[in-house]
C-alpha cells in the first residue's frame, strides 16, 4: 500500500540536512521527484516525510574552474544537455543526457537524483566513475569529499548516511593535457534504460603519452565497476601507439570484473560479452576525440 | 470498376480529422475522463495464482476501510456465458474459477479510488488449487489439466483444396519450418475505465470501446435484460489494435453499480491494461511449401497452433496469405485453438496475418533464394490479382454453406449488380510491388539473397520487401448499419456505432456522407458512439469501418438523397422524375441546367417537407435499402512494404533506416489520415519484428513486463522520419467511392519485410522479436555450423 507523508521545504542545504537527522529514517529528499514518484507508486520506498530541496538554487550550477568541472547537485538533466558549448567534457555528458529518459522527465530530473537513486544501470553514473569525479557531500559536521567509485554501495544505495545530502559532482581536469571521455550503451528503443553499458575517459599529456585511464563499467554489478588494471595496460601508452587490437585486449580485462545477472531485459551471458565491446568502442571514441588514428 | 459520374468534392481530400482540435487541446474525453454525479469507485480483485477455485472470501478487513460500500462476486453474478465479437472472450463474468494470475474474481466498490484499492487489496480470499497448464503443446494433451469446461481445444479449422500430394510432387524445392511467435501486447498508452449508471432497470455504460453494439450484446448475454434496457455510450479508445471492444471488466462494472445501487466506475491502470485484459496470441506454426525450379509454387501444408489464454475462444486467425498467395492450386491449412492458464488471448490488429503470414512470408524467400528468385519477382509471380480464385473463402464449406444461405436468400434483382463471388474483386499485390519496387529504386538497390547492400565495421545493412492482405470486414455476425438524418437547416448528422481509436472514422464516414449528400464535411456531424441513438454496427474490428460501415452511411446517406429529391421534384421541379435531379453544394439542382436551371437549397426542400406533413415531420431519416453483398467472398485489402535495415552484428542491435509502405486499400477517402494508419501500421510490425513480446514468469503465467519500462514499444524517432506511403488505388466494386479496407495488411508487410531484411543483411533467419540478443545468438549458432 503506498504509504502517506508529510511535505516540508527546506530553504537552505543545511536546513535540508536538519530536517533529515530530525524526521530519521522515514524522511526522504525531493529533487526532480521523478525517480521518487515511481519507487513511491510501486512501493519501492515508505517515505513519512518527503523534504522538497526544489528551492535550493545555490545546488543549480555548472562551473568550469582551471582544474575542475563542478556540477551542482540540482542542476536539471536539461541543463546539464545544454552545457555542450562550454567545455568538451560537459559536451559527452550532454550526449549522455540526451540518451536519458524524454524532454519532459529531463527537465525535472536532477544529476543528483540520477546519482542517489544509485542503479547499477544509471547513464552518467559510469561516466563520472571513468572521470574520477568525486561526491561532495553535506551532513550535519560539515562536508566530505567520497569517490565517486565508492560512492555506489549497491542497488539503490550509496554513501549518504542519514543525515546527509549530495552537494555536487567535482570532474577534476588534468594539469598537463586533456582529458576525453565518451559512454556507450546497449539499448532497446529511444527511450529506454541501458541493458548494458560501458564508459571511458581517457587522459593524454601534452607529451602525447597517455597519462591516465578511468573506465565505468554499468549494470553488470549491483554497483558501478572500474577496473584499475585494465587502465593500468593502457596508462603511460603513446597515442601513436594504440592499436584496435590494444584497446580491445583493455577492455577485455575490464570485462573480466564484470559479474552480470540475467533479468527479462537481457541474458548475464549477453550482458557479458556486450560489456566488453561497449567499452572497447568507448575507449576507441576517446581514442579518435585525442586525435589519434586507429 | 466503379464510375464516377462526378468529381468528388470530399472525398479523396486530405481534411483535417473532426476531434484533431479536442485532441491537440486535450479536450476530448476518453473513458477514464468521464464521472456522473455521485459515482462510487470500483477496483477488482485479483486471483493471485495460475489456475484456483474459490474456497471462501472474508471481507471483515475490506469493510473497515473507511468509505467502503460492499462487494461483487461470482455468488451475486448471472452465471450465464457471454461472448466477445469473434470469440475473443467466452465465460461468465465471475464464476469462482481464477483461469490466470491476474484473472477477475471479485470487485469492491468505495467512495474513493485509493478506498476501493485499499479494500480490494484487504479482500481475504482463501482458494482451492488447480493445477495448471501454460504451454499450448501441454494443454493439447489428454491428461492435461482442464481450464474450461468446453475442453482446452476447438476444434481445428481446416483450409484445403487441390491435391497436397500432387502439389507436393510437383515440386522441385522445398521449405520447412517450425517458428514460434511471441505474444505481443495492445500496450494502450491511455488505458481504460467503465461508467455504469442504472436508472430503474436501464442501465447507461459509458467506457472506450471500438464495438459499442457487441459491448451491449455481451452486457445483455451476461445480464440476461432485454437490449432495449442497455444503453453504451461507447467514447474514443485511443490506440486499442483490438484491446477495446468488449471486456469482461465493463460488465463487471455494470454488475458491481448494481449491486451496491450506485453509478460505479472501474478504472483500469496501466499494468492491469496490459496484464489483464488481452493480447496477441502465442502462435506456432509448422509446415512446408514447394516450388518448381521456376518459382511457381505448388504447394502449402501448414499446421498452426493459437493459444488463447483463459478466456479466448478463438479457433482460427485470419490468415490472408492463403488468398494473396493466390496461384499456388493445391494446399491444407490447419489452425488449433487451444486454452492456456495465461491472460485472455484475441484479435491485435492484422490477426493471423503477422503471425502465420509472416511463416508463409519466410519460407516464400527461402523458396525464391533456392530457386535464384528476386523476392520481387517471386511475389508477383504467385500472388494474386483480381479475377482470381479466393480459395480461403471457397473451401471453406461450412462457411460456404451460410454465405451461399444469406446469397440464395437476396432476391435475383437486388444480386444483379454484385460482383463474382469467390473471386477478388479488385486489387492485389502486382500494382503494388511494381510501383513500390521502382520507387524504392528496388533493382538497383538488390544486390542478392543474403547479400548486404552496405557493410562497414560491426554494421550490415540489408533491404527487404514484405507482402499482406486482409479481409474488408465480415458479415458473418450480421450486416453492419448507419443511420442518416438530415435536419431542417440542411445539416446532417450520421450515426454508426464505430470505434474511434485512432483510424479516423469519425472524419472519414462523415466524408462519405458529406460527399453522397453535396455537403461540406463541416456540414456533418457523428455520433459512433451511442447505441441509443446508432443502429446495430459490427464496429471497428477486422477492418471493416470504411469498407462495411462505409457501404452502409453511404446507401443511408443516399437514401436520404433519394427521399430529398423526391420532395423537391414534385415541389419545386414541375414533378420531373426525381433521377434527373441532384445534389451540389448543398442545393438540389436539375442534371440539365437547360431544362430547370434553379437551384433550390436544402433549407427549402425540408421546409415543404414540413409544410407537407403538417409540421409533424422537420427531418428525413436515411437507412440502407439493400443488402451489402457478402464482402468475405470477394474484397481484399493489400499492403507491399519495403524497408531498409542497419544491423549491428557485434551487439545485435537493429536500426530501421528507410521504409516505403505501398498500399491497394482502393479509392482512397482522406490521404492523412490513411497516410497516419499505414505509417502506424509499419511501426507497430516492425516493433513486432525486432522488440514486442511478453514475457511469462515460467510458474505462473504471470506477466513480467507488464509495464511501458519493459515492454518495448518503438518511439517515432526509432521509425525513419522520411518513411513514405505511396498509394496504388483500385477502385472497388461495392465499397463506398471504391474504398475498400486498410488497417490490417500494412502491419503484416511490414513484418514480412523487416525480417526479410535483417535476413539479407545477416544471412540468418531470426525468430521474432528478433532482439538484439536472438540476434547475436543467431549469428553465434550460424556461425558454429
Amino acid at each position: 500500500m503506498k504509504s502517506s507523508f508529510t511535505y516540508q521545504r527546506a530553504t537552505t542545504p543545511i536546513e535540508a540536512v536538519a530536517m533529515l537527522a530530525q524526521k530519521g529514517a522515514g524522511a526522504k529528499i525531493w529533487a526532480g521527484g521523478t525517480d521518487m514518484t515511481l519507487h513511491w507508486q510501486q512501493e519501492k520506498t515508505k517515505p513519512t516525510v518527503c523534504i522538497d530541496i526544489r528551492d535550493l538554487k545555490e545546488l543549480d550550477y555548472i562551473k568550469v574552474e582551471r582544474d575542475a568541472i563542478r556540477i551542482g547537485a540540482l542542476t536539471s538533466l536539461a541543463t546539464l544537455e545544454r552545457s555542450a558549448d562550454q567545455h568538451h567534457v560537459l559536451a559527452s555528458l550532454s550526449k549522455i543526457t540526451k540518451l536519458m529518459a524524454t524532454p519532459q522527465t529531463r527537465t525535472l530530473a536532477t544529476v543528483g537524483g540520477n546519482l542517489c537513486n544509485a542503479s547499477p544501470a544509471a547513464d552518467l553514473s559510469p561516466a563520472f566513475v571513468a572521470l574520477g569525479a568525486t561526491a561532495m557531500i553535506l551532513g550535519e559536521s560539515g562536508s566530505r569529499e567520497v569517490a565517486m567509485f565508492d560512492f555506489f554501495q549497491g542497488v539503490n544505495k550509496t554513501a549518504l548516511n542519514g543525515a546527509e545530502i549530495l552537494e555536487e559532482v567535482t570532474i577534476p581536469l588534468p594539469s598537463d593535457g586533456e582529458i576525453h571521455v565518451s559512454y556507450r550503451r546497449i539499448d532497446r528503443t529511444v527511450v529506454d534504460i541501458a541493458l548494458v553499458n560501458g564508459s571511458a575517459a581517457v587522459s593524454v599529456g601534452s607529451d602525447g603519452v597517455i597519462s591516465k585511464v578511468g573506465v565505468g563499467l554499468g549494470a553488470v554489478a549491483p554497483i558501478i565497476l572500474d577496473a584499475s588494471d585494465a587502465s593500468a595496460e593502457l596508462e603511460g601508452t603513446a597515442l601513436a601507439d594504440v592499436t584496435v587490437g590494444k584497446l580491445a585486449a583493455v577492455a577485455a580485462t575490464a570485462a573480466k570484473h564484470a559479474k552480470p545477472i540475467s533479468d527479462i531485459r537481457a541474458s548475464a551471458g549477453y550482458r557479458q560479452d556486450m560489456v566488453e565491446i561497449m567499452l572497447r568502442r568507448a575507449l576507441e571514441d576517446t581514442i579518435k576525440n585525442h586525435g589519434g588514428t586507429i | 470498376m466503379v464510375k464516377h459520374d462526378k468529381a468528388l468534392n470530399v472525398v479523396g481530400r486530405g481534411l483535417h480529422v473532426k476531434d484533431a482540435v479536442e485532441k491537440v487541446t486535450g479536450t476530448i474525453r476518453y473513458g477514464v475522463d468521464y464521472e456522473v454525479q455521485n459515482m462510487v469507485h470500483g477496483k477488482i480483485v485479483r486471483c493471485p495464482h495460475a489456475h484456483a477455485k474459490i474456497v471462501k472470501i472474508d471481507t471483515s478487513k475490506a469493510e473497515e476501510v473507511p468509505g467502503y460500500i460492499g462487494i461483487l462476486t461470482h455468488h451475486d453474478v448471472p452465471q450465464n456465458d457471454w461472448e466477445a465479437a469473434w470469440f475473443n472472450y467466452r465465460g461468465k463474468v465471475l464464476d469462482g474459477i481464477g483461469r490466470f494470475v491476474g484473472d477477475d474474481m471479485a470487485a469492491v466498490a468505495a467512495t474513493t479510488p485509493e478506498a476501493a484499492a485499499k479494500a480490494a487489496e484487504l479482500v481475504e480470499i482463501e482458494y482451492e488449487l488447480l493445477p495448471a497448464v501454460f504451454d499450448m503443446e501441454e494443454a493439447r494433451k489428454a491428461d492435461a489439466p482442464q481450464i474450461r469446461y468446453e475442453g482446452n481445444e476447438r476444434d481445428p479449422y481446416g483450409v484445403a483444396w487441390g491435391d497436397l500430394d500432387a502439389g507436393k510432387a510437383a515440386a522441385d524445392v522445398t521449405v520447412d519450418c517450425d517458428i514460434f511467435y511471441e505474444s505481443q501486447q495492445y500496450a494502450p498508452l491511455g488505458r481504460n475505465a467503465c461508467v455504469a449508471e442504472w436508472m430503474g432497470d436501464r442501465v447507461n455504460v459509458i467506457t472506450s470501446s471500438q464495438t459499442p453494439s457487441e459491448l451491449r450484446d455481451g452486457i445483455h448475454e451476461a445480464l440476461g435484460i432485454p437490449l432495449s434496457k442497455i444503453r453504451v455510450q461507447a467514447l474514443p479508445s485511443g490506440s486499442s489494435f483490438g484491446q477495446w471492444w468488449s471486456n469482461n471488466f465493463m460488465i463487471i462494472t455494470v454488475l458491481l453499480a448494481k449491486q451496491v445501487g450506485k453509478s460505479a466506475k472501474i478504472e483500469l491502470d496501466n499494468e492491469e491494461c496490459m496484464s489483464t485484459v488481452k493480447r496477441r496470441h502465442q502462435e506456432r506454426t509448422r509446415g512446408s511449401m514447394g516450388c518448381t525450379k521456376d518459382g511457381e509454387l505448388t504447394f502449402f501444408d501448414f499446421d498452426h497452433l493459437i493459444d488463447n489464454g483463459g478466456y479466448g475462444f478463438k479457433d482460427d486467425v485470419g490468415f490472408f496469405c492463403v488468398d494473396m498467395w493466390g496461384k499456388n492450386g493445391h494446399g491444407d491449412y490447419s489452425i488449433h485453438g487451444i486454452n492456456t492458464n495465461m491472460v485472455t488471448a484475441g484479435c491485435m490488429r492484422g490477426v493471423g496475418d503477422c503471425t502465420l503470414g509472416a511463416s508463409v512470408e519466410r519460407c516464400a524467400d527461402q523458396l525464391a533464394e533456392k530457386v535464384g528468385i528476386d523476392p520481387v519477382d517471386f511475389r508477383i509471380k504467385n500472388q494474386i490479382v483480381s479475377g482470381d480464385e479466393l480459395r480461403m473463402q471457397h473451401s471453406r464449406h461450412n462457411l460456404k454453406g451460410q454465405v451461399d444461405e444469406y446469397i440464395n436468400n437476396v432476391p435475383e434483382h437486388l444480386r444483379k449488380d454484385w460482383p463474382e463471388l469467390f473471386k477478388l474483386s479488385a486489387g492485389g499485390t502486382r500494382a503494388l510491388l511494381e510501383k513500390g519496387s521502382e520507387k524504392f529504386n528496388w533493382k538497383d538497390r538488390w544486390k542478392g539473397w543474403a547479400v548486404p547492400t552496405q557493410s562497414e565495421g560491426a554494421l550490415r545493412r540489408g533491404i527487404g520487401v514484405g507482402t499482406g492482405a486482409h479481409v474488408c470486414g465480415v458479415e458473418f455476425e450480421g450486416a453492419s448499419n448507419s443511420m442518416v438524418r438530415m435536419n431542417p437547416d440542411g445539416s446532417a448528422k450520421v450515426h454508426c456505432a464505430v470505434g474511434r481509436q485512432g483510424a479516423g472514422a469519425e472524419t472519414t464516414q462523415a466524408m462519405v456522407v458529406a460527399e453522397e449528400l453535396g455537403l461540406t464535411l463541416d456540414q456533418v456531424a457523428i455520433e459512433t458512439g451511442d447505441t441509443d441513438s446508432c443502429p446495430w454496427n459490427h464496429g471497428s474490428l477486422a477492418s471493416s469501418t470504411m469498407y462495411r460501415t462505409g457501404w452502409a452511411s453511404r446507401e443511408a446517406a443516399r437514401d436520404v438523397k433519394n427521399q430529398l429529391l423526391a420532395i423537391a421534384a414534385r415541389e419545386f421541379f414541375d414533378g420531373v422524375d426525381p433521377s434527373e435531379l441532384d445534389v451540389d453544394n448543398g442545393e438540389v439542382v436539375h442534371g440539365d441546367p437547360g431544362k430547370h436551371n434553379q437551384r433550390i437549397p436544402f433549407t427549402d426542400v425540408l421546409n415543404e417537407l414540413r409544410s407537407d406533413s403538417l409540421g409533424q415531420t422537420s427531418s428525413i431519416t436515411g437507412s440502407p435499402r439493400v443488402p451489402m453483398p457478402p464482402s468475405t467472398t470477394f474484397a481484399r485489402q493489400f499492403g507491399a512494404q519495403f524497408c531498409e535495415v542497419e544491423v549491428d552484428i557485434e551487439t545485435g542491435q537493429i536500426k530501421l533506416i528507410d521504409f516505403l509502405c505501398v498500399q491497394d486499400s482502393g479509392t482512397v477517402v482522406n490521404p492523412q489520415v490513411l497516410k497516419n494508419q499505414i505509417i502506424g501500421a509499419a511501426i507497430c510490425g516492425s516493433g513486432f519484428a525486432i522488440y514486442e513480446h511478453m514475457i511469462f514468469d515460467e510458474e505462473t503465467g504471470a506477466l513480467k513486463n507488464g509495464n511501458l519500462l519493459d515492454y518495448k514499444l518503438l518511439r517515432c524517432a526509432d521509425f525513419p522520419h522520411d518513411a513514405e506511403v505511396l498509394f496504388v488505388e483500385d477502385p472497388d466494386p461495392v465499397g463506398p467511392f471504391g474504398a475498400r479496407g486498410a488497417g490490417e495488411s500494412p502491419i503484416a508487410a511490414g513484418i514480412a519485410a523487416v525480417a526479410q531484411a535483417v535476413y539479407n543483411a545477416t544471412g540468418v533467419w531470426v525468430d521474432m522479436p528478433m532482439t538484439p540478443e536472438r540476434v547475436v545468438s543467431a549469428l553465434k549458432a550460424a556461425s558454429a555450423n
